[in-house]
């Protein structure tokens, strides 16, 4: 798939202090990108740069301009004074690609009613937040960056843009989502960047079909020692969880199917009680990257 | 361009806080209006509405302390406000230029500058013409002001010059100084993200103009503030300074501000 964004070795000091680091991530069409990191990380400084609004010491920043860029930022940017329409006519205005239809098609999209002529002020943390994604996507940008975009959305406004996302990623719009939410971005992103200190410490994807990681518990300590020497025989790696109600289990990194995996481990004469794909825990690999950085995250 | 500028000028114009506009013109005219009263019963002299139109718009003390200050709230923080509120990071990707939203953003100064005074030259016009006559020229007390012993509001003008042409002059000439003027504290604040900083610039430059005033020292602290309140249009005409001198004067100034803006501009982060 073609790359709609690529950022190469990208460093940003403002005086002495290093916010980024030499990073350096792509997005391809249609692909979702998680930035996961504490505050202060250098998430929301990465968009702002992707974005032209804050200039990068050293590095680049590769997308084609003429497509078009979508942000939405955490703390709504909106002219209180003015009406949900107004507002998107003021922005549309610029590049004056679209016009009233197409802004009140967004408008609807997005669960919010283009007749509305309630001044933005008054609407609430949700409603703003729908609009200001309606802002970003109204022009149909082939990039999309969005600064924490769950905060203020109720439950039904988290999966409304849950769908969306995934409805605009299959148009083939890459998108970044810069969040703290591991939840989220876990059910959002197909792969996520862990950020730290201005440095990407690790980049999982979460949709690889390469490897897929199984969960399994055994009986008893006899058939936990019978996996571990099935495992060694199969060249699969093993790693060994506490165990759930005293029964031993662990997960198998493998590229088998589950199917496989239970035939291979009957045959073996070990005996299951569970099993399940669990697919990369971000959790863990998250507490994994702080570990490595010295627990910052505890 | 034509596009980004207007959007800039609605940002600045289509706000509550512009309807500032009516109370602050409303007010300076009734100050006026209650000072020139007194000396047209007093001299019973033949007047109309246009004296006190001049005698509200040309005053210096009105201008400098109602007019012009109200300006100075609407429009000094307005690229502090975009920075603080991330408007301007949903107009900058848009824009693709940096220099282009500057400019945009000067040239909105201006409009809405123009828009402010237009406005509010009609609502003084309005105040006046239910205190004062209709006519078509200047009034005896206008042109035979210094007769009367009237110091204080009448105006000197120049020759040939009619009630419209002068009020058009009026109008323009200061819409683009306030415009000017507000250049300063607006191009300071692309370094100085403060929005009391910007509003304090130009409110402290008008004070001190005050208490600090010389005529003939072209660098003058009061300089930019006495040319406001029009120093062509009023009988206190400045000794250094008259219209050519003080539209290439303020001409420079926007430059300056402009360029430097510009490279500032291409410089920060928002």
């Amino acid at each position: 798939m073609n790359e709609v964004l690529q950022v190469k070795s990208l460093t940003k000091r403002v005086k002495q202090k290093v916010i980024l680091q030499d990073v350096s991530l792509s997005v391809s069409e249609g692909e979702i990108l998680g930035l996961i990191g504490p505050n202060g990380a250098g998430k929301t400084t990465l968009l702002k740069i992707v974005s032209g609004v804050v200039r990068a010491t050293s590095g680049s920043v590769l997308f084609d301009k003429s497509a078009g860029i979508g942000v939405v930022p955490e703390q709504a940017a909106l002219l209180g004074d003015m009406n949900a329409l107004q507002n998107l006519r003021m922005l549309s205005s610029i590049r004056g690609k679209i016009g009233t239809s197409e802004i009140k098609q967004t408008l609807r999209r997005v669960g919010l009613d283009p007749d509305n002529k309630t001044a933005v002020r008054n609407y609430s943390l949700g409603m703003k937040q729908r609009l200001m994604l309606a802002q970003a996507i109204m022009e149909r940008p082939k990039l999309l960056l969005l600064d924490e975009p769950t905060n203020a959305l109720d439950p039904l406004g988290i999966i409304d843009l849950r769908m969306l996302l995934s409805e605009l990623a299959q148009a083939g719009t890459g998108i970044i989502i810069a969040s703290h939410l591991l939840n989220e971005i876990e059910r959002m992103c197909d792969c996520v960047a862990i950020i730290n200190g201005g440095k990407i410490l690790r980049q999982v994807n979460l949709r690889s079909t390469e490897q897929t990681s199984i969960e399994v518990s055994v009986s008893t300590a006899d058939d936990w020692g019978t996996l571990k020497r099935w495992a060694e025989s199969a060249h699969i790696e093993l790693e060994k969880l506490t165990p759930n109600k005293g029964l031993p289990r662990g997960i198998l990194n493998t590229k088998m199917a589950v199917p496989q995996v239970i035939a291979e481990l009957q045959s073996a004469g070990v005996a299951i009680e569970s099993i399940s794909h669990v697919g990369p825990n971000l959790e863990a690999v998250f507490l994994e990257c702080a570990q490595l950085e010295g627990g910052v995250y505890r | 361009m034509i596009r980004l500028w207007w959007n800039e000028t609605l940002r600045l114009v289509w706000c509550k806080r512009f309807l500032a506009v009516f109370p602050a013109f409303a007010l300076a005219t009734l100050l006026a209006l209650a000072n020139l009263l007194p000396y047209f019963r007093a001299y019973n002299v033949q007047t109309n509405v246009w004296d006190g139109v001049f005698g509200t718009m040309a005053d210096w003390l009105y201008f400098r302390f109602i007019i012009l200050l109200v300006f100075v709230f609407l429009t000094a923080d307005t690229l502090v406000q975009d920075t603080s509120s991330n408007w301007s990071w949903l107009v900058l990707p848009r824009t693709n230029s940096r220099l282009r939203w500057w400019t945009a953003k000067v040239l909105s100064l201006f409009s809405a500058a123009l828009i402010y005074f237009i406005i509010g030259f009609l609502v003084v016009f309005a105040i006046c013409a239910m205190q004062l006559p209709y006519a078509g020229n200047f009034s005896e007390y206008a042109t035979r002001g210094s007769e009367f012993n009237a110091g204080v509001g009448t105006l000197k003008f120049p020759a040939g010059a009619t009630p419209f042409v002068l009020s058009t002059q009026m109008i323009l000439y200061s819409a683009f100084s306030s415009a000017i003027f507000m250049m300063i504290p607006v191009t300071i604040s692309i370094v100085v993200r403060q929005g009391y900083v910007a509003l304090l610039i130009p409110f402290v430059w008008i004070f001190l103009s005050m208490f600090w005033q010389t005529n003939n020292f072209i660098f003058s602290i009061d300089l930019i503030p006495r040319l406001f309140y029009g120093s062509y249009f009023s009988s206190f005409s400045s000794r250094v300074i008259n219209l050519s001198t003080s539209l290439i004067y303020l001409s420079l100034v926007g430059i300056a501000c402009y360029l430097a803006g510009g490279y500032m501009i291409k410089r920060t982060d928002f």
